[in-house]
């Protein structure tokens, strides 16, 4: 008798604190729930007053309509290619200045550290201008290069993989040497697998970033052969401007950022356990 | 196997001389060990030898080889770390093969190889282990880390206190296991330790090192019996050497008169010490020099004991004082008492004397 | 630590050294450059001096630009920085079901502002969106939403609030597990209670990390432009025409590249006084804690 009433006193306390929790997640979660079920909306039932909020039929035609309306496919392919390349060359450009930076002695490290920080303040809109015109005289505009090779360096995911490859014990790369490893393989053979965690979190966070991103795709690509699925969607959103063709956005809109979703919900796991060994702060 | 020469070797981190002038010969095929206490320069001499630091200034020759300027890969020497350094995202074999794939020998021979050694060091239950799944409080590990370093077959073995982390039991054990290996090898050791007892166990020679210098370089014997200033005297031995204050009556061809521990006795000193009448000494006796007798000549009270089992040590309060130590350690398989007065006597011959300003024998 | 080749690391940093001199230090001093020119893209820039700064405060736009920017960016994210705080710390606390609440808050920092942009623009709509017909239960008047000069930026503040109250939770849950538990101990024993802990041991511990988050907040929030893209065009009459969205028109629709450029410096210099002036109010008082800088 007693223990229960000790546990109903515990769950007293918490009560309204998770009820309130479970209010904001559910207000959270709704637009994302609003955007999958208005996907499944027909026309009419779009425009029916009051709002429908579970469509009675489940109108699967509104996902390949998008796909008559603007070159979807395409676009997914070219966020792929362009995603893919850049996450790829940016780890690696990363994870090599990262680990000179961590566990090389050398003249100028402090400078470039110091460059590094630097460009992490100094906000990106001021170069914009100035690397459009960069990609334009190169004559990159509507090529894919205008969108992978801006995209290789990453400030900050030099400095997350810095701080993490300190922690990697220094007798492991002494080690290494005088089994007779060279530099390149005692990067790639020791260094590099033990940076699994930080490596995580560094290509999760520019897959998104470059994925989602907007105004550089808009600004160097003008060919809708090379538009990104940003692009497509914005693309899409032009199409009509009527609330009836909002079903059909509304598929679009998923479908974009179904790739983004997927990864993250399946990097879940990778991420907390960077974080609980404590490479991060703030 | 090879010989390593140190020559004029000296290293210094920013404002810090961490070896001054280092000249050290180490014989082929002989288990040399370095002993000094932490920030005595002894790790940094290993490392200078693997070709993990460079020298400030000075040789090092290993074989007959300037390797002053060679990366470590190309030294042919191996390293077991203090914490075995084993990569811990590859199994036991890969650790083990790591050191030949690195130098391109083949699939076949490596697998040869890392089974030929593993067997040597019994682990061949353990070769698709992690290292994070290596049970047994750090032997185990230690093995594969010495696998790692037998395997390449290299010139000379370097060891940075690989014993540390073990368990009591576990290290008396691994020091007769490492000395057979070293035998077995043949190859020459260079072993870095704090532990004296270590090293007097295992060495065929040892370099005391004290704050980046070499102050004597012996036979364990030899470091034993013959220290040749202070800090080796009292750095080695447990209970340490008793060192007290004197002075000296009288000098006269190769003898001193002294007047110690309530007796004037006459020590012998060396042909080109300069030590003159009147000058302070330090003398320097060993407790288990020390003999408790009923008719000795000294006369203490017991303030302290330590019962180690199988003796006990004695913090003895002499009675007769007029110098600064006048507790001496003394040892004893009797049972005695706190405020005990007991009676010691020791023989001349085994005083040993240093001068008082530079700590050196006399 | 010695024992390789000394031109080793500069073979490691190499790609990105050559990245950032390319495509970061050269375009610095070329903002700075440009924007004393009169550029198009398409003819060689032509020096006009002062000419475009001289131009910039005559011009009524951009001072309504900078306004409306600042306002935006204020008001969001602060009610953002209150969100992610309040949540972190209701978070923090080992609750079941924690994992998932993260999970669920964080899902529209990944999803790309177009997409939550087009999910809104949906949700504003004043006949057959949804937040009206809330609005109607509730027993409120029905908004125009980004379809009234009055009220678009504030709806534009609304969505993104809620894009990155889960990044600014994440941030503070970090900054909240960094505090030792000693310290609540300690304080526990000293006989404080909920409020006091908070104001005494939590928020001063916090400073680095509510710094931290200000100023990432300032700079991307002064930065809004995707959403006025997709949804208002800088409208309705000109009401979410934010300094991005001005930037942009004036670069590459009105092919003012220098003068677009010189606004950007202005901003830049705006955004470095806004930061400084947070990095030095939050400076004052700071803590330092036993062992360790804050």
């Amino acid at each position: 008798m007693v223990s229960a009433l000790k546990v109903k006193k515990r769950y007293l306390h918490v009560l309204p604190l998770y009820l309130a929790l479970s209010v904001v997640a559910i207000a959270f979660f709704f637009p994302f729930f609003w955007m999958l079920m208005s996907s499944f909306k027909s026309p009419a039932e779009l425009l029916r007053l009051p709002i429908v909020w579970i469509p009675s039929h489940f109108l699967l035609s509104n996902y390949p309509a998008v796909f008559k309306y603007v070159p979807f496919t395409r676009g997914l392919l070219n966020s792929a290619l362009v995603t893919l390349t850049s996450v790829f060359g940016a780890t690696l450009i990363s994870s090599m200045a990262a680990y000179a930076l961590a566990k090389y002695r050398f003249a100028g490290r402090g400078a470039f550290l110091n460059v590094i920080l630097i460009s992490l303040s100094v906000p990106g809109f001021v170069t914009l201008i100035p690397l459009y015109d960069l990609v334009y005289r190169f004559g990159w505009i509507n090529s894919y290069l205008a969108l992978i090779i801006p995209y290789l360096g990453s400030a900050y995911s030099i400095f997350l993989l810095r701080q993490y490859i300190i922690t990697i014990p220094d007798s492991l790369i002494e080690a290494a040497r005088l089994d007779g490893a060279n530099e390149f393989r005692i990067f790639w053979r020791v260094v590099f697998p033990l940076m699994r965690p930080a490596l995580a979190v560094v290509i999760f966070w520019n897959f998104f970033n470059i994925w989602n991103d907007f105004l550089w795709p808009l600004l160097v690509i003008n060919d809708p052969k090379l538009y990104t699925v940003q692009l497509v969607l914005s693309q899409l959103q032009g199409y009509e401007s009527g609330v009836s063709f909002v079903g059909i956005l509304m598929a679009g809109s998923f479908m974009a950022i179904l790739p983004t979703l997927t990864i993250y919900l399946l990097g879940q796991s990778q991420m907390k356990r960077f974080y609980n060994l404590g490479g991060v702060k703030g | 196997m090879a010989k390593v020469e140190l020559r004029g070797v000296s290293k210094v981190f920013g404002s810090v001389e961490a070896v001054k002038s280092v000249d050290l010969a180490i014989e082929d095929g002989s288990f040399f060990v370095i002993l000094g206490p932490s920030g005595s320069g002894k790790t940094t001499i290993l490392r200078i030898i693997a070709g993990l630091e460079s020298p400030t200034s000075g040789k090092v020759i290993i074989g007959d080889k300037d390797v002053t300027d060679v990366p470590p890969k190309d030294r042919d020497v191996a390293m077991v770390f203090q914490n075995y350094a084993l990569y811990p995202h590859m199994t036991v074999f890969q650790n083990l093969a790591f050191p030949l794939e690195s130098r391109g020998i083949k699939k076949g021979e490596v697998r040869r190889r890392v089974e030929e050694v593993a067997s040597l060091l019994r682990i061949e239950h353990l070769l698709n282990k992690k290292p994070s799944q290596l049970s047994g409080g750090g032997g185990k590990a230690q093995r594969v880390a010495l696998g790692r370093a037998i395997i390449r077959r290299p010139k000379v073995f370097l060891m940075d206190e690989p014993l540390s982390n073990l368990d009591a039991k576990l290290r008396v054990y691994m020091r007769s296991e490492l000395r057979k290996l070293q035998r077995t090898l043949r190859a020459t050791f260079v072993y870095v330790t704090h532990d004296q007892v270590e090293a007097m166990s295992m060495a065929d020679k040892v370099a005391v090192m004290f704050k980046g210098e070499i102050h004597q370089v012996g036979s364990p014997a030899q470091i034993y019996s013959d220290p040749q200033d202070t800090e080796v005297a009292s750095f080695i031995g447990t209970p340490p050497m008793n060192l007290i204050r004197s002075k000296v009556i009288r000098v006269d061809k190769g003898e001193a008169d002294i007047q110690v521990l309530g007796r004037q006795v006459k020590v012998k000193v060396r042909q080109n010490s300069h030590v003159r009448d009147g000058e302070e000494v330090i003398v320097g006796i060993r407790p288990e020099d020390l003999q408790i007798s009923k008719d000795g000549a000294l006369s203490g009270v017991v303030e302290g004991i330590e019962p180690l089992g199988r003796e006990n040590i004695l913090h003895v309060r002499l009675n007769e004082s007029t110098l600064n130590e006048s507790t001496l350690q003394v040892i004893s398989t009797s049972t005695e008492s706190i405020g005990e007065e007991i009676r010691l006597n020791f023989s001349c011959e085994k005083l040993i004397l240093f001068d008082s300003k530079t700590n050196k024998r006399i | 630590m010695r024992g390789y080749p000394r031109h080793i690391p500069y073979l490691f940093l190499l790609p990105a050294l050559l990245y950032f001199v390319v495509f970061w230090g050269y375009p610095l001093f070329s903002a700075v450059y440009l924007s004393f020119t009169s550029y198009n893209f398409l003819k060689s820039p032509r020096w006009v001096g002062v000419k475009n700064y001289v131009a910039l405060f005559r011009d009524g736009l951009f001072y309504h630009s900078l306004i409306i920017t600042v306002e935006f960016a204020v008001i969001s994210q602060l009610i953002t920085m209150a969100i992610g705080l309040s949540l972190a710390l209701a978070v923090n606390s080992k609750l079941r079901g924690r994992e998932l609440f993260r999970v669920i808050l964080f899902l529209p920092v990944i999803t790309s502002s177009v997409a939550i942009s087009l999910m809104w623009g949906y949700m504003f709509d004043p006949i057959y969106g949804v937040l009206n017909s809330v609005m109607k239960a509730l027993g409120l008047p029905p908004q125009q939403w980004v379809h009234s000069p009055s009220e678009a930026l504030a709806s534009l503040m609304i969505m993104t609030i809620w894009q990155w109250a889960g990044y600014h939770m994440f941030l503070f849950l970090s900054g909240l597990q960094a505090i030792p538990e000693e310290y609540y101990h300690a304080a526990l024993i000293d006989g404080a209670n909920a409020f006091r802990r908070f104001f005494r041991v939590t928020l001063p511990l916090l400073k680095p990390t509510i710094l931290f988050v200000l100023v990432l907040a300032t700079i991307g929030g002064l930065q809004v432009f995707t959403p006025v893209y997709v949804l208002t065009s800088g409208g309705p009459v000109l009401s979410t025409y934010v300094l991005m969205y001005y930037i942009y028109q004036e670069a590459f629709h009105y092919l003012q590249a220098g003068y677009a450029d010189a606004a950007s410096m202005i901003f830049a210099l705006i955004i470095l006084a806004v930061v400084g002036l947070e990095l030095w109010l939050l400076r004052k008082g700071g803590l330092t804690y036993y062992g360790q800088r804050t």
